[in-house]
């Protein structure tokens, strides 16, 4: 893949405005992910998966602050609020489950669905932006594609122990935070102004990097589908549950 | 626990029309929902990745059910309009990844799905045999057009039989099968050099001619069988004599009889109907799978069940051109015992008049 600019020096104020405001989003995801994994440690029972869970938590963290470093050397100033509407309500409904000591759950949402998000968002900037962001993009977006491999493994021991139960829950999961994901890649804020945005809504500007959100939402929902089959769920069912998504 | 039976065999197809994915997506959601805009299906379906969205027994006669599942491959009508063959290639072996995830032993490949991997010859993946699904086509071609030329009280032996796609798998197949047991062979494909080696090959034993000109032959045809997928149809019907029979067997169906002048006899060439039906009924396919007939499919449909009920997990059907008189014999015998038999002739306007006359 190659980026369509090779120097940041040649972004338009324009670009760079686009580019501040993915980076705010990536940025509020990442320490959301943190926040998750270090909510999810308390739900293991073994020292071992207690130690990666808390090495996830903290490679989320430094890949947030990857993101600022980039962002402060190229003169951008994201912002970076946790309690931005879309992801507040995505990481109220992770703390639910996490309280509830549902790690099925909380897998779910962090390594199957942010995640399936995160990776295809990533990918997709790294093939248009300049070098320094490209480059930064595909790392992370990389090391993120390692996180799902380790959920596959557990997630899809609790399909086979009782599929009828899983795919209920993941279900109710998905209804719950991939409505709110589709719905931040959607045609229209439901939430209004996302929070993260520096002025109006950056979507309706992503062409100015070579982006698009059809494309954007179409990638993350491959992703997000692909990683459900591999877990084993039925492709029926979870054509249904995406069918059901606003558009 | 409570896992579906695993399958025996999986139908990997796509949809013809834009209309039919429409059909699918808004069945699945809910009825309070604002239906989906044709924008934003067409903005979605692409990214879909290939997937199971049926499951079906079938069963011989009095036979044990054997399990199948439907995979979509979601490739659209707009990248089989465009060509976009090597995003469609991806499409198919990931469709063909989805029926090996579920353990089905054998995969029949449907419409744009069977060309691809006939002009491809890839070798199967482990555990899983593919066929084309050409073979169970071409007989169900073959029948139709018996069934047409019985059904209007013609006798095939007077009639100038037109084959387009004549060097395709399923066009050569049916001239095989029908040289001789027509007044005369016309032959239409775009590969001169295969043409001419095909026509030679037939003129030993009939009278044969090619041309890779449709126009040049369709007005002394009396019976058209139109095996070119092409997204928009070869010819119109008002370049065809008055009368003849017309066996649309490409993929997508789409020679449509003129309004108003129902002086040709068009039907969908290569539909079989399952005798024992599908089971169970009332599944999703049926929102976007259905024909005025009940329990018919398409020929590269069933020939994966057909295979299945006679416990042939093989590849029936592969590459191009290997399809003998004798194969399709062999396919018609495995088909009757599986109960399937030539659908009663419709086109896109509904069921020939004279299917339902007494």
């Amino acid at each position: 893949m190659s980026s369509t600019y090779a120097s940041a020096s040649e972004l338009t104020a324009r670009q760079r405005s686009v580019y501040t405001d993915i980076l705010s989003q990536a940025i509020t995801g990442e320490l959301v992910g943190m926040a998750n994994y270090a909510a999810m440690v308390r739900l293991y029972s073994d020292e071992e998966s207690q130690r990666d869970t808390l090495i996830r938590a903290t490679s989320e963290l430094n890949h947030s602050e990857r993101f600022r470093r980039v962002a402060r050397d190229l003169g951008m100033t994201p912002i970076v609020n946790l309690e931005a509407p879309y992801w507040n309500r995505i990481r109220s409904v992770f703390l639910e489950y996490a309280d509830a000591k549902d790690l099925v759950a909380c897998l779910l949402i962090q390594e199957v669905m942010l995640e399936s998000f995160a990776y295809s968002m990533y990918h997709a900037v790294a093939d248009v932006a300049c070098e320094r962001l490209s480059t930064i993009f595909r790392a992370i977006g990389n090391e993120e594609d390692g996180h799902v491999d380790h959920a596959v493994k557990y997630l899809n021991a609790a399909l086979t122990a009782d599929r009828e139960e899983f795919e209920n829950k993941a279900e109710r999961v998905h209804d719950a935070v991939m409505t709110t994901l589709a719905e931040m890649l959607g045609e229209n804020d439901s939430a209004g102004h996302c929070g993260l945005c520096s002025g109006s809504c950056v979507k309706g500007a992503l062409d100015q990097v070579g982006l698009d959100r059809a494309t954007l939402r179409g990638l993350a929902l491959n992703r997000y589908l692909s990683t459900l089959d591999r877990l084993g769920v039925r492709g029926e069912r979870s054509l249904a549950w995406v069918a059901r998504l606003p558009m | 626990m409570n896992d579906p039976p695993a399958p025996a065999f999986a139908a990997i197809g796509h949809q013809e029309s834009w209309s039919q994915i429409e059909a699918m997506l808004q069945a699945l959601r809910a009825p309070a929902q604002k239906p989906l805009s044709a924008v934003q299906i067409r903005e979605t379906v692409p990214w879909i990745p290939p997937r199971t969205v049926g499951r079906l027994q079938v069963s011989a006669p009095g036979g044990i059910p054997v399990h199948g599942i439907y995979v979509e491959t979601f490739i659209t009508p707009s990248e089989l309009a465009l060509r976009q063959t090597n995003r469609m290639l991806g499409k198919v072996r990931d469709g063909i990844r989805a029926a090996q995830r579920e353990g089905a032993r054998l995969a029949t490949l449907g419409g744009f799905t069977s060309i691809l991997m006939e002009s491809m010859a890839e070798e199967a993946p482990d555990g899983i045999a593919l066929t084309t699904g050409n073979t169970l086509t071409a007989a169900l071609i073959v029948r139709g057009v018996e069934r047409a030329a019985g059904l209007l009280g013609r006798g095939l032996a007077d009639e100038t039989l037109l084959i387009i796609g004549a060097t395709g798998d399923v066009g050569s197949a049916c001239a095989r099968r029908f040289a001789g047991r027509t007044r005369r062979l016309l032959l239409v494909a775009r590969n001169r050099q295969r043409l001419e080696t095909e026509c030679a090959t037939l003129r030993r034993s009939c009278d044969a001619a090619a041309s890779t000109d449709v126009l040049e032959y369709l007005r002394q045809a009396t019976v058209v069988i139109s095996a070119a997928s092409t997204a928009q149809p070869e010819f119109t019907l008002d370049r065809c004599a008055l009368n003849a029979i017309v066996c649309d067997a490409g993929y997508p169906k789409n020679i449509r009889p003129p309004s108003g002048a129902p002086r040709r006899h068009v039907f969908w060439g290569g539909m079989g109907r399952l005798d024992g039906g599908f089971q169970p009924q009332g599944t999703l396919c049926e929102k976007f799978y259905t024909f005025p007939v009940s329990d018919t499919a398409h020929g590269c449909m069933l020939e994966g069940a057909v295979l299945a009920v006679n416990n042939r997990f093989e590849p029936f059907s592969r590459g191009r051109g290997h399809i003998t008189v004798e194969r399709m014999e062999e396919m018609w015998l495995l088909a009757d015992r599986a109960g399937v038999t030539v659908a009663p002739l419709f086109n896109g306007d509904g069921l020939w008049p004279e299917e339902v006359r007494p």
